[in-house]
């Protein structure tokens, strides 16, 4: 169930309003029977991996409470961690790797010798993966008690606002939560339908409308020139934000009309002064996440120049393959890893010169701008393609060219869409009390009349 | 945020805050809808639901009416054929709707013949653009044609036009503006041409292509059944020019000959084949399509044929 669909609208209506009508002892075996549901309409079969995780990680959390010793507890971590990653390797990488080791070790009689599984990525997987291991890491650290109710533990994995795409969260943050009795509150309803239709409009308005131009730039690569091509990748940098920060804000604030607060996914990365500051606004719960459990654990920045470029290296080739099995996704990552330690150890200082700080903000969206175009690329050739449409510098002033085979009018509100962007980012709601109707009808009416229709899945779904 | 302590119940927080957002919201759409319709749909003679309301709603006795896919929006010039022409063709559409628009045309009092764009690769049926139908979705015949795309959003009055408003002021636009295309009583002409390079990848596309012609049976019962009650009223069929990449990926032309040779038994109904006229890349949008230059030229060919056969008596 697609947050940008009418079905979500009455789900949502449903699932809140019995939320309140409930008493506190019912209320978690409804948001998990209403979560079983959100996640099964994608595809009931994989609801098993979800339940066989959520068994395992449950049971390994007490068990790992229980141990006094720190080989056993380690031991039990590793298992989970194992069963974790294991089904992650299986549902998600196992035909990438197959491929790649196939093309290393295929001769021309076996060319195929690790087999490929004809299977489905199920839907937000690496969400709820991360979700889970960070459960069990902080109970083997000691930061968290193991959760003793089964369906609190269930739910935490599996609350359909973040369910499948996030933001990951930690159970510090979440599980004590679900144990709170929560009473309707005006101010969380409001705040959370703020950020719901906050989100809706990022999403219907401006990413779905940024991505029909994306596309057809896409489907149409080997005509276009330098015009559509820079449009095309300015457009995508800012379609998987207003994508993906909206879908979290509809998430943040779905969890918020019931009185659940999230993490904060996104902090207007595209405002960065840095690639630093890039990561610090950018997926946070995500950044967060390889920063406590890979980053630190490695060493973070404390030891010596090569042991931080090692460090930085890892998690970004990590972060790469964690967004999908595919090469162009580590290249992303590795684009930023190097970004990143040029930034972090050899000019940082002058970096910090480039003065007004518009530049610079400027130069990161351009650097991080052209690492999405591998992203976005299927393939090398696509993503060298589009470089090559970019770095020819052919202009060509044609009008079909310019809006990329699709309306002129399309591409006009494209444009306008990035001001907009800018003031929904920017905008404080609580100063406009007053006007806060007139602008979420005005709003509402601005996606009903110009908003994209085709109920595009969110792009981080895939993930 | 502050907690407001007199909204205490969920009750009243719907009264006082979603109540009036709803009103205010179906009141701002009624708005919108209605303007929409009136100054927008209304206005733009080349919009596939304004051609819808219109072939209902018209009973212009002198109008004659060109029916089809794309190929007839694209293909027919009303001003260059005739003073009361009106080009009717919708994009993405099949044959099954220009049988329907023949049936409401045949329905009329008029005397003037009826022009059809008939396509070279056989009788189909396949649900189209749902824009050209919301707002007649009562009609059962239309809700076939909507097939699958139809959602329980479209029941939802001025909310059912979601995602459409859009493509209406792009056509209103584009009718005013001509940008990208010119625009005739409904003909929609294409300014693009497609450069050397493009148009040699979609000959070589046409060229690894096999198309087979096939009929579908309901429409061509259909079709033979409404032409032979067809008495007093001329139905002149159609078939512009093709690119000769497209017709040579035709693997049974037979199947085509087939039916044209039926269409030519009725006394009333007359065909006029164009499709291997040859016509140079220039005057082709693609290898289906002939783009605004070489419409001006067909319709230059056309005039001529149809001025004759018109003003012959039904044989």
């Amino acid at each position: 169930m697609l947050f940008n669909s009418l079905e979500f609208l009455v789900f949502f209506i449903i699932t809140t309003s019995l939320f309140f009508l409930l008493k506190h002892q019912y209320r978690w075996l409804l948001l998990l029977l209403a979560s079983c549901y959100f996640y099964m309409v994608f595809k009931p079969i994989y609801i098993l991996i979800l339940a066989f995780t959520i068994v395992i990680d449950y049971f390994a959390g007490i068990a790992i409470e229980k141990q006094e010793k720190q080989h056993n507890k380690k031991l039990l971590l590793i298992l989970s961690l194992v069963a974790n990653l294991g089904i992650l390797i299986v549902f998600k990488y196992w035909n990438f790797l197959a491929e790649n080791l196939n093309f290393f070790i295929g001769t021309e009689k076996n060319e195929n010798l690790i087999p490929f599984l004809n299977i489905l990525l199920p839907i937000g997987l690496s969400f709820h993966t991360f979700q889970a291991m960070s459960y069990t890491i902080e109970v083997y650290r000691g930061n968290q008690k193991a959760e003793k109710h089964f369906g609190i533990y269930a739910l935490y994995v599996m609350f359909y606002p973040q369910l499948v795409a996030g933001p990951i969260e930690r159970p510090q943050n979440v599980l004590h939560q679900f144990h709170k009795k929560m009473n309707f509150s005006y101010a969380n309803f409001k705040t959370g339908f703020i950020l719901i239709f906050i989100g809706l409009f990022k999403k219907i308005f401006i990413a779905d409308r940024l991505g029909s131009y994306v596309d057809s730039y896409y489907n149409n690569l080997d005509y276009l020139s330098f015009i559509p091509s820079v449009s095309a990748a300015i457009f995508y940098s800012l379609q998987i934000y207003c994508d993906f920060s909206g879908y979290s804000s509809i998430a943040i604030g779905t969890a918020k009309c019931m009185g659940f607060n999230l993490m904060k996914n996104f902090n207007t990365p595209y405002q960065a002064a840095s690639i630093t500051d890039f990561w610090r606004r950018w997926h946070i719960s995500l950044s967060t996440w390889f920063r406590d459990y890979v980053y630190i654990p490695l060493g973070g920045n404390k030891g010596t120049k090569s042991t931080t470029i090692r460090n930085i290296s890892i998690v970004f080739l990590l972060s790469g393959v964690w967004h999908g099995a595919n090469w162009t996704f580590i290249v992303w990552g590795a684009i930023h890893a190097c970004l990143l330690i040029l930034e972090q150890l050899f000019i940082s200082k002058k970096i910090n010169t480039i003065q007004p700080t518009i530049w610079r903000k400027l130069l990161v969206f351009s650097l991080v701008t052209l690492a999405w175009i591998f992203f976005r690329s299927k393939d090398f050739n696509q993503a060298f393609q589009v470089l090559k449409n970019i770095f020819s510098f052919q202009f060509n002033l044609e009008i079909n060219q310019i809006s990329a085979f699709i309306s002129p009018l399309n591409m006009l509100l494209c444009w306008i869409c990035i001001p907009l962007l800018f003031l929904i980012d920017n905008i404080k709601f609580s100063t406009y009390r007053k006007h806060l109707l007139a602008f979420l009808v005005a709003g509402t009416l601005l996606i009903i009349t110009l908003g994209k229709s085709n109920e595009a899945a969110f792009i981080y779904f895939q993930f | 945020m502050k907690q407001l302590s007199s909204i205490s119940s969920f009750k009243q927080f719907c009264w006082k805050y979603i109540l009036p957002f709803i009103v205010c919201l179906i009141a701002g759409l009624f708005c919108i809808d209605l303007l929409f319709q009136k100054l927008i749909i209304a206005k733009t003679d080349s919009s596939g639901t304004a051609k819808v309301g219109r072939i209902k709603t018209n009973d212009d006795p002198n109008e004659t009416p060109i029916l089809g896919s794309s190929r007839a929006e694209g293909s027919f010039i009303p001003d260059s054929l005739g003073k009361n022409y009106f080009n009717y063709g919708m994009a993405g559409v099949q044959d099954d709707v220009w049988l329907y628009f023949l049936k409401i045309e045949l329905a009329k009092k008029r005397k003037t013949p009826i022009l059809i764009n008939i396509d070279i690769d056989g009788l189909q049926s396949l649900p189209s653009g749902l824009i050209y139908w919301l707002n007649n979705t009562n009609d059962p015949v239309i809700r076939g044609f909507i097939g699958d795309k139809w959602k329980p959003i479209h029941y939802i009055p001025f909310i059912r036009h979601f995602g459409q408003f859009e493509i209406h002021l792009a056509n209103y636009l584009k009718e005013r503006f001509e940008v990208t295309g010119a625009t005739n009583k409904g003909a929609i002409l294409e300014m693009k041409s497609l450069s050397k390079k493009e148009f040699e990848t979609a000959i070589e596309k046409r060229k690894a292509e096999k198309i087979i012609v096939k009929d579908d049976p309901a429409i061509h019962d259909t079709l033979m059944k409404v032409l032979s009650a067809t008495k007093g009223r001329k139905i002149i069929f159609i078939l512009p020019p093709y690119h000769q990449s497209y017709l040579n990926a035709i693997q049974n032309i037979n199947q085509v000959n087939k039916l044209h040779s039926e269409i030519n038994t009725f006394p009333n109904v007359y065909l006029l084949n164009y499709s291997s006229l040859s016509f140079p890349d220039s005057f082709f949008y693609n290898t289906s399509h002939l783009n605004k230059d070489g419409a001006i030229y067909f319709n230059s060919i056309l005039k001529k044929d149809l001025d004759a056969l018109i003003n012959a008596p039904i044989e």
